[in-house]
Order: C-alpha cells, then structure tokens, then sequence
C-alpha cells in the first residue's frame, strides 16, 4: 500500500532525470527547502526532506529510520552492510572498519601517490604544450579504482575485468531513475550481469583468501572473519565486497571532480591554498559541503513517526537530500557561497550515523594527494570546456574535467 | 586519564560505544556523550580501541 501525501504535505517533482536538474541542482534544492520541511513527490514515491536537521536525523536516527532494503538489494544482490541493522550491521562493519580509519587510511598514502606519480607529469607536460587534458579520465578514475582495487587484494591481471563490471554496476542505479522502459530494462540487464560477475569473482577471491591463509586486504579479512562466517553465508560474504566496488570508487571519483571545479571557479581561494597547505584540509571540508556525489539518502520509516513536524505512516520511502542539507541557511550562512574559511560545522555530505560513509577518510586522503599534486604543478590550472554533469542526480559529477593553462 | 571528545566532528557512526559502552554513549541525536571523564586503567585497552576505531577522530585522551 503506497502511503498517500495528506493536505499538509506538499507535492513536488524532483525530475531527477532532467538534465537542467542534474546539470544545475541548486535552484531546486532551494525550493525543496522553502517550501516545507517535508514534501511528497509520486513520480518515485518518496517522501522528500531537504533541511540540515531533518535530514541528519532522518539519516541517523535508526530507531526510527530504517535501510531500504530494495534500493539497495537491487545493486549488491544480496544482503550487505548498507541494508542490515544493528547489532549485526556495527558487527560486520567493524571488521572492516580499521582499514578506514583516519589512521587506517594514512598507510594507503604511498599506493595512492604513486598512481598520481605515475601519471600526472605526463599530463602536466602536455598541459603545458597547449593541451587540454581530461583529468576525470587521467588522474580521478586511475586514482578511484586502483585504490578500492588494491585494497580488495585485486591482481594486476584481474584488474582490467574488474574496472569494466565496476563501471557498469553503476547501470543498476541509473536505472532506479531512469523513465523509459526500454532504457531502463537494459540498464538493468547490464547491471545486473556486472553485479553477477563480480559477486563470482567475489565469491572465488574469498575462497582464494582461505586457501592461501591470507588476511591481509579488504577480501582476506572478510574471508577469515568469525563474525562474518557466522552472520553472513557465502552468497552474502560476497555482497560485502562487491559492495566495496561501487561505494568505494564511484563517489570519490565524483568528488575528485567537484574539487578541481569549485577551485578553478574560486582562483582566489585556490591560491592561497596553493600558497599555504595549512588550508588544504578545511579546503576539502568545504569541498564536500558544497558538492555532494552521492547526494540522496535513501531511508524508510519503520514505524509512524513524525519527521520535520509532519506524520508519516510506517513504510514511507524518504529521500533525504543530503546536498540540500549542505546548503541550509540555518546552519551555514551564505550556505551557496563556496569558501573555504567558513568556521568548520560538521555537514552530511557522508551521510550521518552508523550507516555513514565508511570511505569518508578514504575520499579525504584521495583528495589531499591529487590536490597537492595539483597545486605542486599548475595551481593556476583553467577548465577548458563548460562542465557537463550527468547521467543522473543520484550520482552526481563532471563527466570530464579538462584541464590548461 | 581524562577522557575528551569534540562533539561538533561527531558523526554518530556508534563505534566507540561498540568498543567501550561503560565509557561511551550517544545522545538522542547520535552524537557522543562521555559517560565516565576518568575511567579506570583497567578500561584502557577498550578506550584506546574506541579513540581508533572513531571515523571521525573525535574522542582522544590526556593524561
């Protein structure tokens, strides 16, 4: 039974496929905003919460505010941290947990800066002979899925398959969003394939883990956990790590390009980061606040509750947009002002919770290196073309970000 | 030791109460409360688990 919006909660169309909308967000976020603290759109059947606060505690007040199940069961085929509750849910996630620690991603810095080294001289030379070079497809994709590879214990041989499934699971959300149900039915088709493939290859590098005794990466220590053994079968262990593929490169990878963005479109704030590395941290923050990938928050009321001083019935589907929130005015002033000095004020552009961003410091580190690495070489880089973003608002950013002088 | 946190870097992820309830709590909105300022020694190796464990590097202790 689809819960009805009652007179006192207005309709909206979020369009999440319009392209004006993925490409230019803002104007919609502020009318989400101003317009109710709640609000009902039925071409997806969501409820819609934009305010900072609303959405927070819609994303981390669990007692009240359950996974979606179905969101998420579609992408991972089968049943993974994001869509299990506590106690199990801090279980598995704990076992993971200290590779993404602030300290637990500090020994990836070498790894990571060495695929920045290997690629961004190459091209900065060509920059600097005239050309323009896409750094989504140079240096944020490399960076992105080398990572999350090396962290699962990938082999350079296995590498290539693993790049293309990781591509193309991300068909699977497209779909959720996408109208036609011809396109769709072939988004699908393709994701679904890609998820299949990889939770094969999930499944066989665990099986490899135990053989070789191996504890080491993200699959060995997943593949020798008592806990996961005992709350998790096989087909689910397997979940887990797929899971790692797509939240682990796609929205870093999204973020990578908003940053070199919001800094080409701020030269005077990126010079003074260029010019004191101090700042490159709440640089970053300011990134994240400001621009937000994986911007919808997918939650179910798990009981009537009472959300931004409106009844919802238990079973209500809620978006909670977590780029709205980043821009509430009740809590940042000038929110759609870019500027990195603000004083810090904790955002959600990771979520909220005990289903936060696991990758949150990951991301921070992926973004430090390539932004030093940047700033070391042309820090008075200049985009070449207009940005387009895309394909959909439910994983948003550049498609390319060309880079010169 | 004394036991601090920053509660505006909270981001309510609950490891440090998984690690250490006796000196770890949230609030209603998730974020942490420090339940005991000086803990026993006895409690370190939870504590310290619980100061790792944190996502957002939060909670630390002085001794």
């Amino acid at each position: 039974m689809m819960p009805a919006a009652t007179s006192e909660i207005p309709v909206v169309s979020l369009n999440l496929t319009d392209p004006e909308v993925v490409q230019e967000p803002v104007p919609k976020l502020t009318e989400i905003r101003e317009t109710a603290p709640v609000l009902y759109d039925p071409d997806i059947d969501r409820f819609v919460v934009g305010g900072y606060s609303d959405a927070r505690r819609c994303m981390s007040q669990a007692a009240d505010f359950g996974q979606d199940v179905e969101f998420f069961e579609k992408l991972q085929g089968g049943r993974a941290i994001a869509v299990m509750d506590n106690p199990d849910h801090m279980a598995i996630r704990g076992i993971l947990n200290p590779r993404f620690t602030p300290g637990g991603v500090a020994g990836l810095a070498p790894f990571i800066q060495g695929v920045i080294d290997e690629r961004i001289d190459d091209a900065v030379g060509r920059i600097r002979d005239g050309a323009a070079v896409d750094f989504v497809a140079e240096l944020n994709e490399p960076i992105a899925i080398l990572t999350i590879a090396h962290m699962l214990g990938v082999s350079e041989a296995d590498t290539p398959s693993f790049v293309t499934w990781a591509h193309e699971m991300l068909k699977t959300t497209e779909a959720s969003v996408e109208p036609d149900p011809a396109r769709r039915a072939e988004l699908e088709r393709v994701g679904k394939a890609a998820t299949a493939n990889l939770n094969e290859y999930a499944a066989q590098q665990l099986e490899e883990r135990r053989r070789r005794d191996q504890d080491e990466d993200l699959v060995g220590m997943i593949a020798h956990s008592p806990v996961a053994a005992e709350l998790l079968g096989d087909t689910d262990q397997a979940a887990n790590v797929t899971l790692f593929v797509v939240a682990g490169h796609d929205s870093s990878l999204k973020m990578m390009g908003h940053m070199l963005v919001a800094l080409a479109e701020h030269p005077d704030q990126r010079r003074a980061i260029a010019e004191d590395r101090s700042l490159v941290p709440q640089a970053i923050e300011e990134v994240l606040r400001w621009a937000v990938s994986a911007p919808l928050g997918a939650k179910v009321a798990r009981h009537d509750v009472m959300l931004g001083g409106v009844p919802l019935r238990e079973g209500s589907r809620i978006f909670s947009i977590l780029s709205a929130g980043n821009r509430d005015p009740e809590r940042w002033e000038n929110p759609d002002k870019f500027d990195i000095f603000r004083e810090y004020k904790n955002h959600i552009g990771f979520g909220f919770g005990t289903h936060s961003c696991m990758g949150a410091n990951l991301t921070r580190l992926e973004l430090t290196l390539l932004l030093e690495a940047v700033l070391d070489r042309i820090p008075e880089y200049q985009l070449a073309e207009d940005i387009e973003y895309g394909p959909i608002f439910l994983k948003r950013g550049p498609y390319r970000v060309p880079l010169a002088l | 030791m004394k036991i601090v946190s920053d509660p505006g870097r909270c981001v309510a992820s609950g490891h440090c109460v998984v690690s250490c309830p006796e000196v770890f709590a949230q609030d209603d909105e998730g974020i942490v409360v420090i339940l005991e300022e000086s803990p026993p020694e006895s409690l370190l190796e939870k504590i310290d688990e619980a100061i790792t464990a944190c996502p957002a590097a939060c909670i630390w202790r002085e001794d």
